[in-house]
């Protein structure tokens, strides 16, 4: 007998359930075919015509125009030298490719030689909270991952933000079964209210955040305790991996990047204990971090925003490279430029603006200082500056534009292909990340594109032109909440 | 039931020292053997009532007495519960097959140990007053058979159970009662025994919960705190901020007469712009402790026994209504077997029930399937049945039923299968008919219905509409109504 309420669900009709999705693309035999022709039409009246037919005069040009450029570059002083090639070396060589070969080093030389030894004993007891809006029968794979842990000491809590689809059904289900606490809460209030919704039932002493549609594998959550035996660290960022790498060419190449920011850049960071950011689809907060703060602010970045929040309260945020949830991107450009532009702007907004006095060296760290001075330095002033040395290339040296910018071409191509080396001799699934060196001469491109995802989001962030609003948050949530 | 002989076999004597000690407690005959030699022994001394059985021993083990015990026939109907450390599945299988009656397992809980005990004595006391089997009409028979005369001639075509808080589940039959009155419950018995023998027919009156430890109905059902099940709880109303998502109970807010959010300090003032109330929080005012849902728990006044609502056994209470059956019975003056036909017909309107239709259906499609033939099945429903029953009462429309099935069986060949679908629907399968005899067969029975029944009938055919017996259901009710 029961006398709760309890919804009976219909598993078969679950397990029938698709979404329906579109149809998919696939590039056909036809437009392949039509594509080679018009290469061919076009490359054979450029040979026939430019070049009459002789191509021996084609290459014979280029090696001049090389040794011209050559020759005018010696000629010049060092200084000038250096000013032309100067973002290459300046701005992602020392930011980038410097520190990740440093810290790629450490953890090959110091492999086996960490905290990870001693005290195996700790294991407390942890909630897992899952904010979950609309998500679906995706939240069924997420759930059941989550039951696959091998750590046993732990609550899955659902705060169901009002969704409108089958989620509450699928969660009643299992809540009936006991597996998990389920929340319904009955307005929506958006995913940093359901976090905090969430963290009034929670009992554990460390506080898990997860998106609702990631994959976690079995390690994960004993792999992101260990770190927390160390009484100073307050928050740990997992490692993210991408879910959808074989979709399109834009999910392969943000697996590429993730690999390199998270796999290496967030290594580094830990290490110099100058990581900004527990990312919102994995990240682990001590109970008392979230208490003392007081939960999640209502914004885009709202995982920012707790993770700076950590720092000011002088906590360690720690990177752990072996707790893992794979993730979903977006599946095209239009999408992957929205999302990035909406990241960029909250770094402007939460990091510089709400927290900037996290550089008040008196009150905080000294680390913390540093980095938000060099992140001024290499994030904001260098790449607002990148459209200035492209005009004063193009409008004194014209004749050097081209040569300067294939030796840029090259040189990027070369040291991400270095990067990709280093990510796949330190993955746990080499034969998976193996492709993204093949990937290495797209990446510049790629990269790219993300400057000018950047740029544009930090000059609209900065002139303050415009407030963007999403679904992420209900409009009346939107009206209410202060705007830095 | 006390004064019960209980012998209590183990190897390890202060345990089974303790265990008949604090049977004696609870008012049983009790003794206790250390060996199963000595047990058997015992036994052709002094016949037990039940005995208590360690499986694993020494000398002889548990399975081996149980052997012998179940040789001898003055031994062998003695109940016997074994009582075991070990838990594994195949062990209790083992000795459940050599016919043993319960099982207790170590660490055992002495409350149990009293209730399972008593459950088998009270079983096999009943099995000692059941009649003898053949050898004439019975005595308790009689005593029915007595009942049912005293029934037709004081013309008590219902018997209804009444409200009674002396008796252990709140309900008695007075008329029963005065006839059955041998203990508590055995008028229940009765009844049951005669509506089971389709001579009166049981129709749903009210459920009951009762206590599972003693089935007294007079139980306390309340919220609790699921961690400790204290009683004292309270209800808030859960409270989220718009402007800095802070989310908290109803009290953490409250100042005075104001709402002041704990976060940021504001004055909260109209709900749905500023604020709103997701949700409730149940919260142990003993230890502060929060929680989703409360779980129920309950006490029986009389046992004093707590118990989770879930173990709290459901008990149907119905009321008695006479059939036709039962004029057969008085007339013949013995309980006649009850023959097919009446098995398989519903009882109001003397045509097949659903679930000999259901199985005709499936052999008839199955044979239309190998041999090619056609198969027509007509549903005739009856739109403004709520209306008659609210308006001409139950007995008028249970004569206008009958009238209708009386009319529909007049139309159909020996071979056809009415059968009665639902409350207001018909059903009924026409082997070998094909459309056309269906819809000649609606046509001919809408021209001569009688007054104030409005009804529509709905036909499907095989193979033309569906070549599956669920389809074919499915099918018929989606389908049109037939045009008249």
């Amino acid at each position: 007998m029961k006398l709760r309420n309890i919804k009976i669900v219909d598993l078969e009709l679950l397990r029938n359930f698709k979404a329906a999705e579109p149809p998919k693309r696939k590039l056909k035999v036809t437009s392949v075919l039509a594509i080679v022709l018009l290469l061919l039409v076009i490359s054979s009246y450029i040979y026939f015509v430019f070049f009459e037919g002789d191509l021996s005069s084609f290459f014979i040009s280029i090696n001049e125009y090389i040794k011209y450029c050559i020759a005018d570059i010696m000629g010049r002083s060092n200084w000038r030298k250096f000013l032309l090639f100067a973002p290459a070396l300046l701005f992602d060589t020392v930011r980038y490719y410097l520190s990740n070969t440093i810290i790629f080093f450490i953890v090959v030389f110091r492999r086996g030689a960490s905290y990870e030894e001693g005290k195996p004993d700790f294991r407390p007891f942890v909630s897992v909270i899952l904010p979950a809006y609309n998500e679906g029968v995706r939240i069924k794979g997420t759930i059941d991952s989550l039951l696959a842990s091998d750590y046993n000491n732990f609550e899955i809590i659902i705060v169901d933000d009002c969704s409108t689809d089958m989620t509450p059904a699928i969660c009643r289900d299992y809540e009936s079964r006991g597996l998990i606490k389920f929340i319904r809460k009955e307005i929506r209030g958006g995913k940093p209210s359901s976090l905090n919704y969430g963290f009034k039932f929670a009992k554990g002493e460390l506080i898990f955040h997860f998106d609702a549609e990631v994959a976690v594998p079995p390690n994960a959550i004993s792999e992101a305790v260990k770190p927390f035996k160390d009484r100073r660290v307050g928050a740990v960022s997992g490692s993210l991996k991408v879910h959808n790498d074989r979709k399109s060419l834009a999910t392969r190449l943000q697996a590429a990047e993730y690999g390199m920011v998270i796999g290496l850049q967030r290594r580094w960071l830990s290490a110099t204990r100058t990581l900004q950011i527990a990312s919102g689809a994995f990240s682990v907060f001590r109970r008392e971090v979230i208490e003392m703060s007081k939960g999640s602010d209502p914004e885009h970045g709202d995982d920012l925003d707790i993770t700076l929040k950590a720092k000011k309260l002088g906590c360690r945020v720690v990177f752990a490279p072996r707790a893992i949830a794979a993730t979903n991107v977006p599946e095209t450009f239009g999408v992957l430029f929205r999302q990035r532009v909406r990241w960029d702007k909250c770094y402007v907004r939460i990091s510089l603006r709400k927290h900037g006095n996290i550089a008040d060296v008196w009150r905080f760290k000294f680390a913390d200082f540093l980095m938000y001075v060099l992140d001024i330095i290499f994030n904001l002033l260098l790449l607002l500056a990148f459209p200035v040395y492209i005009a004063l290339i193009a409008i004194y040296v014209p004749h050097l534009f081209l040569f300067i910018a294939v030796i840029t071409y090259l040189f990027y191509t070369v040291m991400n292909l270095w990067q990709f080396v280093m990510i796949v001799i330190l993955s746990d699934a080499p034969s998976r990340d193996w492709v993204f060196m093949l990937y290495a001469p797209v990446y510049f491109f790629y990269s790219l594109f993300l400057w000018v995802a950047r740029t544009l989001a930090y000059t609209i962030e900065l002139l303050r032109l415009k407030y963007m609003k999403s679904g992420f948050l209900p409009e009346k949530i939107w009206d209410s909440m202060p705007k830095y | 039931m006390k004064n019960s002989y209980v012998l209590v076999v183990d190897d390890e004597s202060d345990a089974a020292q303790l265990l008949a000690t604090r049977l004696k407690k609870f008012g049983f005959n009790s003794d206790a053997v250390y060996s199963g030699a000595d047990a058997l022994e015992h036994v052709k001394k002094r016949r037990p009532d039940l005995i208590i059985l360690d499986l694993i021993m020494p000398d002889m083990d548990g399975y081996k007495v149980l052997a012998k015990l179940n040789a001898n026939v003055s031994t062998a109907n003695i109940p016997i519960i074994v009582l075991t450390v070990d838990s594994s599945q195949k062990d209790k299988i083992k000795a459940l097959k050599m016919g043993i009656d319960d099982y207790v397992t170590k660490p055992y809980d002495i409350d149990e140990v009293i209730a399972r005990i008593e459950a088998i004595l009270r079983r096999s006391k009943a099995k000692e007053f059941a009649p003898r089997e053949g050898g004439g009409i019975s005595l308790k028979d009689k005593k029915r058979l007595e009942f049912l005369k005293y029934l037709e001639e004081n013309k008590i075509g219902e018997i209804e159970p009444e409200y009674n808080l002396q008796s252990r589940n709140g309900y008695c039959y007075k008329v029963a009662a005065d006839f059955f009155k041998v203990s508590d419950f055995s008028e229940f018995v009765e009844l049951k025994h005669l509506s089971d023998n389709h001579v009166l027919k049981a129709e749903f009156f009210d459920k009951i919960l009762v206590c599972p430890f003693c089935f007294h109905h007079d139980i306390n059902i309340r919220e609790t705190s699921p961690a400790d099940h204290s009683a004292d709880i309270s209800v808030h109303d859960a409270f989220h901020h718009y402007r800095c998502g802070y989310v908290g109970t109803e009290d953490e807010f409250l100042q005075g007469i104001r709402y002041i959010c704990p976060k940021c300090f504001r004055e909260l003032k109209h709900v749905g712009v500023d604020y709103d109330r997701p949700g409730k929080v149940y919260v142990s005012n003993t230890t502060k402790d929060k929680f989703i849902e409360p779980a129920v728990y309950c006490q029986c006044r009389n046992c004093r026994k707590f118990f989770d609502a879930n173990d709290a056994v459901r008990q149907d209470i119905y009321t008695y209504v006479m059939t036709d059956r039962a004029l057969e019975v008085i007339a013949e003056g013995a309980f006649t077997e009850i023959s097919l036909e009446q098995e398989l017909t519903d009882q109001d309107v003397s045509v097949y029930n659903l679930r000999y239709f259901r199985a005709r259906l499936g052999e008839e499609v199955s044979r239309c399937k190998t041999f090619n033939r056609h198969l027509s099945i007509i549903l005739m429903s009856i739109n403004n049945f709520d209306f008659l029953i609210t308006n001409y009462g139950e007995v008028a429309t249970k004569r206008k039923l009958k009238e209708l099935a009386m009319m529909l069986k007049q139309g159909l060949w020996s071979v056809d299968i009415p059968a009665r679908y639902d409350k207001n629907d018909f059903i009924t399968l026409l082997p070998e008919a094909e459309r056309a005899r269906a819809e000649s067969i609606v046509h001919a029975l809408s021209g001569k219905m009688p007054d104030g029944l409005e009804v529509n009938f709905k036909i499907v055919s095989f193979p033309e509409d569906a070549d599956a017996e669920e389809t074919l259901l499915e099918k018929l009710i989606k389908s049109k109504h037939v045009a008249l």
